[in-house]
């Protein structure tokens, strides 16, 4: 009898710790800034010396069956991109992004520098080919709140959505730790500082991140009214060159009901990308670039 | 006893179990995507979830190298019972690429169907143009093009330094290519470069025959970029862009003058000054019973204010001649000379934005040129289709003074339709 109800209790002990398994949360001690630190530093791993092409698939979106669907025909875009970490700490990026597709946007080019100093405002030049000419554009760096970012080749992502680092612009507070999609996550509230406000589309954001991978894997956004306006959803997360990244973003502008999915095509990353590459030269000389160009894409996994 | 330390051992595990799912939010661990509350919830999110149906593909195109643009475009006189003006068909063909390891080439021809109703059907039916065709190549830190193209000067289109390629005129400005041959020497933060040209293009009544018409243009360009400003310095020599008559003879002439230039913009919050400022030596120019040549310095000072995807732009020009005397002429459209002002002012402003998902854009624009002889104004509507299709309709008009250069403008109204398929 005995025997039996050790039996008994092996089993009940093995289904409960089968049922308690997933819910086990593995909590963290990092404190919610320095998870954002990790989740920076990772970040940095899969941007520098990258070199991506990419699809940018737009669409306005509805429901159907319980399903999201697109509601119009996608509006395609094929992006190749190039970029580098420099500047103190490598904090700075360096990125040039030509459009490949559709046909009445190819060769469009943009060259961007980010900085990390919230001194120092963002740059960003396009090429025009009617033009004969590269033109720097404004960015949005003002105080002005009723302004928003400029959104990326027409799509629903913006530049502020791109931006890295600056994270000493916000304040962090850790508000739950569980699960997501079988991931252990910490939600995390990030809070523009009042100087970061202004020059923000976003009142706060809260980021779902996976405290093993230190990845993100949701991004809540929300207006200055605490109201939500955009989404991010990241999938197809891969460890690639040792690194955990997300393979296909999709950014959900719940306002206008509108969708942007950025697939990495193809990626590498620690590849030999030179600063002098990323000058405005990558826009005007057309030779020069696709010389650099077929060498990255022969990298590119 | 050891059953009722089991039951307890079980209870308390289950309760354990029960006690960490409570404990979390569920709100921020439900797998979902929260839409405005007109749309409701919607059921779980997944990355494989077929969000796009099988409209995404990139499917690798039949005769995937060449670029076909097909444009239909018709303008009508409103002035006239909306009578034809411009009813034309226009083809391109393209294709570009890598030319060996180290160079790279486009070119694009451009085919041109006058229609009966079409103006320029009288003088020609149809015309066909090399639009656009270069080589390129790129060795270390040199790099050398050889073709038709266009090269931009200056901050400000249509500005103080914009000189080098004509444009298609006050209701055209669209620049029109050149043949050139260029070289450019990169540096770390700046560029050195360099154009020749034998035989610049020059806009003209196609009526007159330009006299002198062999001269060569050449200039160079020094730029340098720094964080939040570009530079340029320019030196040339020029022949104009458009001809000028040539009031004591009847003739019309396009000699080259020398330019002495700098451009210059800065990024300041939402804004971006523009600024250019050139000195132009030996530019011809009509005085009673003359043709004489003049210095004049042109400047032109702009603000591109960027406000989501609302763009303004705000611009003042002025040309100053250093030379004046009150004989001095311009000669009108229709050959006849006006007296000149010292100073000629123009200002420009214009707004764009888009609308309907960035599927359309509207855009507003004002010129008020020479001191108020003409006032231009515009407006547009382009509508992009899909990605192979775009519309474009527009409604230009004009306002002039009645004894000034541009009288023969006055009350000019046009209405233009355009539509354009890409493959």
């Amino acid at each position: 009898m005995n025997h039996l109800n050790l039996k008994l209790f092996v089993v009940l002990l093995s289904i409960c710790l089968a049922l308690i398994s997933p819910s086990v949360i593995a909590e963290t001690d990092l404190s919610a800034r320095e998870i954002m630190e990790r989740v920076d530093e990772e970040s940095r791993k899969s941007t520098d010396s990258a070199f991506t092409r990419m699809k940018l698939t737009t669409c306005k979106y509805g429901k159907k069956d319980g399903k999201i669907k697109c509601a119009e025909k996608p509006r395609i875009k094929l992006v190749e991109n190039a970029q580098i970490n420099t500047g103190i700490d490598n904090k700075d990026t360096k990125s040039v992004a030509i459009i490949l597709e559709p046909a009445s946007e190819k060769g469009i080019g943009m060259l961007s520098y980010s900085y990390d100093d919230s001194n120092r405002d963002n740059e960003t030049w396009l090429y025009l080919s009617a033009l004969g000419k590269v033109k720097r554009i404004s960015v949005r760096n003002s105080d002005d709140e009723e302004t928003e970012s400029a959104s990326i080749f027409g799509t629903e992502m913006t530049t502020e959505d791109q931006e890295s680092g600056k994270l000493d612009d916000y304040t962090y507070e850790l508000l739950e730790q569980g699960k997501f999609r079988g991931r252990d996550v910490a939600v995390i509230e990030s809070t523009p500082m009042p100087h970061r406000l202004s020059k923000s589309s976003y009142g706060k954001t809260q980021s779902w991140i996976d405290t093993e991978r230190f990845i993100t894997l949701k991004v809540q956004m929300f207006d200055k009214n605490s109201n939500p306006i955009k989404k991010l959803e990241v999938g197809k997360v891969e460890k690639i060159n040792d690194v955990w990244m997300g393979r296909s973003l999709t950014f959900f502008n719940t306002v206008n009901n509108r969708l942007t999915n950025m697939k990495l095509e193809a990626i590498n990353f620690g590849v030999d990308i030179k600063e002098d590459f990323l000058t405005q030269r990558a826009l005007t000389d057309q030779a020069f670039r696709e010389k650099y160009l077929k060498d990255l894409r022969k990298q590119a996994k | 006893m050891f059953n009722i330390v089991l039951r307890q051992f079980i209870f308390v595990i289950f309760s354990f179990a029960i006690l960490l799912n409570v404990g979390a939010d569920d709100s921020f661990f439900d797998d979902d995507i929260v839409f405005d509350e007109s749309e409701g919830e919607f059921d779980e999110w997944s990355d494989e979830s077929d969000v796009f149906g099988e409209d995404t593909s990139i499917a690798e195109k039949p005769l995937s190298w060449l670029d076909l643009g097909i444009t239909q475009k018709w303008g009508f006189n409103p002035a006239s019972d909306y009578s034809t003006t411009q009813e034309r068909t226009e083809i391109t063909f393209g294709t570009s690429g890598s030319v060996s390891d180290s160079g790279y080439g486009e070119v694009e021809l451009k085919a041109i169907q006058y229609w009966p109703s079409d103006s320029n059907h009288s003088t020609e039916k149809n015309d066909l143009e090399v639009e656009k065709a270069f080589l390129q190549f790129s060795f270390d830190d040199w790099s050398t093009k050889l073709g038709r193209y266009t090269i931009g000067w200056g901050e400000l289109e249509g500005g103080a330094l914009d000189v080098v390629n004509p444009s298609g005129g006050l209701t055209d400005p669209s620049m029109l290519p050149q043949w050139f041959l260029s070289a450019t020497r990169y540096f770390e933060n700046s560029d050195l470069s360099f154009f020749y040209n034998t035989n610049p293009r020059v806009s003209k009544d196609k009526l007159q025959t330009l006299k002198n018409d062999s001269y060569d243009e050449f200039g160079m360009r020094y730029g340098i970029s720094n964080e939040g400003s570009d530079m340029a310095f320019y030196i040339g020599q020029l022949v104009p862009n458009d001809a000028l008559t040539n009031l004591t003879d009847g003739l019309v002439y396009a000699t080259p003058y020398n330019l002495v230039g700098f451009g210059m913009n800065r990024a300041f919050d939402d804004y971006l000054l523009k600024f250019d400022i050139a000195y132009k030596n030996n530019i011809q120019h009509n005085r009673t019973g003359q043709f004489i040549k003049v210095d004049r310095v042109d400047w032109d000072l702009a603000f591109d204010i960027q406000n989501d995807d609302r763009q303004w732009l705000i611009s003042i020009n002025s040309q100053y001649l250093l030379d004046y005397a009150d004989d001095y002429l311009t000669p009108s459209i229709l050959g006849v000379g006006v007296s000149a002002k010292r100073n000629n002012m123009s200002y420009m402003a214009s707004v764009s934005d888009k609308f309907g998902d960035s599927e359309w854009k509207w855009g507003l624009s004002n010129v008020i040129s020479s001191n108020n002889d003409l006032n231009l104004s515009s407006a547009t509507l382009d509508w992009d289709i899909n990605d192979q299709w775009q519309a474009s309709f527009s409604g230009t008009y004009i306002d002039a003074k009645d004894n000034r250069a541009f009288a023969a403008l006055d009350d000019y109204q046009r209405v233009n339709l355009e539509i354009k398929y890409q493959y």
